[in-house]
């Protein structure tokens, strides 16, 4: 590592903080590189040619057709649905809508491979009930946006996705093993919910003139919601269909209950949609083809094998690294973004581990819970604007009401950093690994 | 001037725009298609996979344009309220010229490799290369433009005010 890749790693680091778009600051660092390196000038249309093949991957096709399968579910009124099954289940016990504000994004996490996307398509819906309720609107708000972090580590997930795309990792397995850590987040928070709501006396919401036969309307009304991760998930786990294909599937089956069942997907809508699918994917892939090129500087500098030998020289345990990782991608989420660290981290470090002997579907689940939790840790998690933004909240107000919930995401992030088991057992079950 | 080009720019937002979103919709459609294909009939078109792939760079970079014109990308923007109004302006409008450079290097050299893929057919498309990489040029011009007309304006008319943080305007 030669005073080049400080440089090129400087330039990054400035460009950001001074405020130029995150894209480009990566994309500028990696051109900074052939020009700074003596004799790279020359070699420029590396620099175009990696940019192109870096978005040039089947698997990332995947990510706008989840993008409009999520949109299309959320437009049709899906969300509404989910919000009044969940509201079946937990709605009665003391604290109900809090709990229906997790159960709920439990549900919708089936559907939505993002955690963005889960806090604009719930959110308003949820703080909203849970204001005329009587809870405090910024208690909602945090709430909101902390069940929304468990979104992308239960399947689908696009993040997972890219996690197995850069490290050619199975996505089933990664999907498997990102089920059971999920579910805990929900649980967790649950748990905070339970103690919260003794001590300050949440309402119950149970809903009102219950018989069998409203249950199973509410129940019936939200099943095509419920049959979708079935599909989706059953297709990939039993190797039917690539994680391309499911999500080519998830669009055609959200068009379908749209037009045919809910019969309210106006092509107007759907044309909105489409804008903001090619725009948000527009927004990953420039990321990726930029991140690409960094990816090759740093092996063109020799940075992972650099990387390894320092850590056998400091002698690291497995353990002790995974510690220092995970203080890693929580620092750098205190500023940027989920797929930014994992396009320019993940390809550097599961080598490294798995030469160590941590399982890279062990390892994708644990990056990807450190960046998701990124997105709610201030002062620049994205997640938390976005909450504030829906719901009207100050972002300091959110901060502080969202405290227990960031514990409780830190405590099962660390079960699930120093207990292979809870990620593992999954696939291993259905003989991935 | 300014004037002019802003409703240049939107022109080519709409056009963009307008591509990008027919070529999207015929990527889900594509892949939809072979899904079909191959479970409910028991075979596959060799095509579809590269016609997807190639298509969707080349929706990612018009909407890539579109990102840049209404100024959706993600920038760390907590420090932006610590910055001057006037002395914000003219970090912004240098910020744009330093990536209008960045952008030129793309259209040159994504036009170099465009033009010497120009014989080279893809595999199963049968498409000479030409038309795949010309997405990375076209779509960086088009970028380049959106950018110059808005550093023009930054240096003009100053950056508007603008309490939000970018994510929200942000496409993620």
């Amino acid at each position: 590592m030669d005073y080049t890749l400080l440089v090129v790693i400087g330039l990054l680091l400035v460009l950001m903080i001074m405020g130029s778009p995150v894209i480009f600051a990566i994309g500028f660092a990696g051109m900074a590189y052939f020009f700074i390196k003596p004799g790279m000038s020359g070699m420029l249309d590396i620099y175009a040619h990696k940019f192109f093949t870096g978005m040039d991957v089947f698997i990332w096709l995947s990510i706008p057709l989840f993008i409009i399968a999520g949109e299309i579910m959320t437009a049709i009124g899906m969300t509404d649905r989910l919000v009044n099954l969940s509201r079946l289940m937990v709605g009665r016990l003391r604290g109900g809508l809090a709990y229906v504000n997790v159960v709920g994004s439990m549900m919708f996490s089936g559907v939505s491979g993002s955690a963005l996307a889960d806090i604009s398509a719930l959110g308003p819906v949820e703080v909203k009930m849970m204001e005329k309720d009587g809870y405090r609107k910024d208690f909602a708000a945090a709430l909101t946006v902390s069940s929304a972090i468990q979104g992308p580590i239960i399947p689908p997930s696009i993040p997972l996705i890219i996690f197995s795309a850069l490290t050619n990792t199975s996505v089933a397995a990664l999907f498997l093993a990102g089920a059971v850590p999920g579910l805990m987040l929900g649980v967790a928070q649950m748990a905070v919910i339970y103690y919260l709501a003794r001590k300050k006396g949440f309402p119950r919401n149970p809903i009102e003139n219950l018989t069998l036969g409203v249950a199973f309307h509410i129940f019936m009304s939200a099943f095509w919601a419920i049959f979708m991760p079935l599909i989706i998930l059953g297709g990939i786990i039993s190797g039917i269909f690539t994680a391309t294909e499911a999500a080519a599937i998830a669009v055609a089956y959200a068009l379908l209950v749209g037009v045919l069942a809910y019969r309210n997907l106006s092509l107007k809508a759907f044309w909105d949609i489409i804008d903001r699918a090619a725009r948000t994917s527009a927004s990953v892939y420039l990321i990726v083809g930029f991140a690409t090129i960094i990816s090759w500087v740093l092996a063109n500098e020799r940075v992972p094998s650099e990387l390894q030998a320092l850590v056998q020289d400091m002698q690291l345990e497995p353990w002790m690294l995974l510690l220092l990782l995970n203080l890693f991608f929580l620092i750098n989420g205190l500023w940027i973004g989920d797929s930014v660290q994992l396009l320019l981290f993940a390809p550097l470090f599961t080598p490294l581990l798995a030469s160590m002997g941590v399982d890279p579907v062990h390892f994708g689940v644990i990056m990807v819970l450190n960046v998701m939790i990124g997105l709610m840790t201030p002062p620049y998690g994205l997640a938390l604007y976005l909450g504030s933004t829906i719901s009207g909240v100050p972002l300091g107000a959110i901060v502080r009401q969202s405290v227990p919930f960031l514990l409780s995401n830190l405590a099962v992030l660390l079960v699930v950093t120093y207990v292979p088991a809870v990620s593992l057992t999954l696939p291993r079950l259905f003989g991935f690994m | 001037m300014l004037r002019t080009l802003e409703k240049l720019a939107d022109v080519l937002g709409f056009i963009s725009s307008f591509v990008a979103r027919v070529m999207l919709v015929l990527v889900a459609a594509i892949l939809f298609m072979q899904v079909v294909l191959r479970y409910g009939f028991g075979f596959s078109l060799p095509w579809p996979e590269e016609a997807a792939r190639y298509l969707m760079i080349w929706v990612v970079m018009l909407a890539g344009s579109l990102l840049v014109k209404d100024e959706q990308l993600v920038r760390v923007d907590f420090f932006d309220g610590y910055w001057p109004r006037r002395l914000l302006s003219i970090r912004n409008a240098i910020f744009r010229l330093m990536l209008c450079a960045l952008l030129a290097v793309l259209v040159w050299k994504g036009y170099e490799n465009a033009d010497f893929g120009q014989r080279r057919m893809s595999a199963t498309l049968q498409l000479s290369f030409y038309w795949i990489y010309l997405s990375v040029p076209v779509g960086a011009a088009l970028m380049l433009f959106h950018m110059l007309v808005l550093a023009l304006r930054d240096l003009v008319r100053g950056t508007p005010e603008n309490d939000q943080p970018s994510i929200l305007k942000a496409e993620i």
